[in-house]
């Protein structure tokens, strides 16, 4: 009998120690403040329709459904910018003021358009905020620049566009006699060895 | 059974019923815990400080000299569409259109640690948007062609021809480039940059000077 006591006495301790775990584990339990969404097709999408981009004559005509966000620096945006147009630096797109002006814009359902000084710098910054969940976010496909009076200059930018039809180009210039090089045109053929992949950290 | 063992046992009955109790109004209570949604990847803030970083880039001079000294480790990407990648691509890369970098199929070029990964595109825009596809599921070892193709053939098949009053490590470079571009089947270069002007290199002087001749010692 003593000993079924002690036994249910150190049961009962054990016990104690093991809901006090979990309540100490619910105190501190934070939730993560920014999470990217698990859809992988989430920035794929937007790029198979190519309709992330809006072009500079969009400005005018849908002037009261975007919110003009600057991506550069301030004293590049204290320069010269867009008229109406927000300045947030990509590198403070987490801060609290930032997000509380992207949630307000996509509350009043307005297109939120990034830009910097050509469509490059506000690339990341598009896929970011995509893949954090925000819709309706695009990129201004224009180049900002400062004359030499330092007034703003607004060009349409060719995005991904060759310099030159470089297939006609190669045959055109061809080698000279006797200089032809044989350069290997065979695909790679690579045995790839599947690394185990890291646990990434994240969530709490 | 005596009196005092029955009372006990009830004692320890009620110990572990109240026990119970409590392990299952906490078992509910994580029931009640509200759902968030796990990260997938990298944290947003790493991903953040990944954007700004410009180490992802690779110079078209750096990818010359890694194909022209045939760099094992080098896996050149052309994430540009199939009939784009057909008509001209760089020696030995291989096609993977932007829209399908995250197929399994395709994944398993990502996900490995023996080969640097260059993405590449006509300038960077979709090289740098595969590599932050990549970078934000956790893949490393990948990089961008710094302007892709156009400043390929504006460095390497088609360099501009230095000004008369560059330095001559210009002009070196201008050489070395134009040797790439022979490598990489450009054979009339020198036509293609007929316009430029020859610059006039004032050809070098060189002063001899007479060394005094030693006298050989000779003898013991």
């Amino acid at each position: 009998m003593k000993k079924e006591l002690e036994r249910t006495q150190n049961i009962s301790i054990s016990a104690i120690i093991f809901i006090l775990l979990i309540i100490i584990g619910v105190l501190s339990f934070k939730k993560p403040v920014n999470v990217f969404n698990k859809d992988k097709n989430l920035p794929i999408t937007p790029i198979e329709k190519q309709d992330f981009i809006i072009n500079k004559s969009a400005l005018d005509s849908l002037k009261s459904d975007l919110a003009l966000v600057d991506l550069r620096a301030s004293h590049e945006f204290d320069r010269g910018s867009l008229a109406n147009a927000i300045n947030i630096y990509t590198p403070n797109l987490l801060d609290k003021n930032a997000k509380e002006q992207l949630e307000d814009f996509t509350k009043r359902n307005k297109i939120i358009v990034l830009f910097g000084s050509d469509p490059n710098q506000a690339n990341g910054a598009w896929l970011f905020l995509t893949q954090l969940g925000y819709k309706n976010v695009k990129i201004l496909c224009a180049s900002l620049a400062n004359d030499s009076q330092n007034k703003l200059i607004v060009s349409d930018f060719q995005l991904e566009k060759p310099d030159q039809d470089y297939a006609s180009f190669m045959a055109k210039v061809k080698p000279a006699n006797g200089t032809q090089i044989n350069i290997e045109t065979k695909k790679k053929t690579i045995q790839f060895t599947k690394t185990k992949k890291k646990k990434t950290g994240g969530g709490c | 059974m005596s009196k005092t063992y029955k009372y006990k046992k009830i004692i320890i009955r009620r110990r572990y019923r109240i026990l119970a109790a409590i392990l299952i109004i906490l078992s509910g209570g994580l029931v009640l815990l509200p759902k968030y949604q796990k990260n997938v990847g990298i944290k947003p803030e790493t991903f953040l400080l990944n954007l700004m970083s410009p180490e992802r880039y690779i110079s078209t001079d750096f990818l010359a000299n890694s194909l022209i000294s045939k760099d094992p480790s080098i896996l050149l990407i052309d994430v540009r569409s199939a009939k784009e990648y057909s008509d001209f691509s760089l020696p030995n890369a291989t096609n993977i259109p932007l829209s399908a970098i995250l197929k399994p199929d395709n994944e398993t070029y990502l996900d490995q640690d023996g080969y640097k990964v260059i993405f590449y595109s006509n300038d960077n825009f979709y090289a740098d948007q595969a590599w932050l596809i990549a970078k934000r599921f956790g893949y490393n070892n990948i990089f961008v062609l710094k302007g892709g193709l156009n400043a390929w053939f504006n460095t390497i098949l088609n360099p501009e021809m230095p000004k008369t009053s560059d330095s001559e490590l210009e002009f070196q470079k201008y050489n070395t480039r134009k040797a790439a571009a022979m490598f990489f089947g450009i054979g009339a270069v020198n036509t293609l940059n007929s316009n430029a002007a020859t610059p006039n290199i004032a050809p070098k002087k060189i002063i001899l000077t007479k060394t005094k001749k030693k006298t050989t010692g000779g003898g013991c």
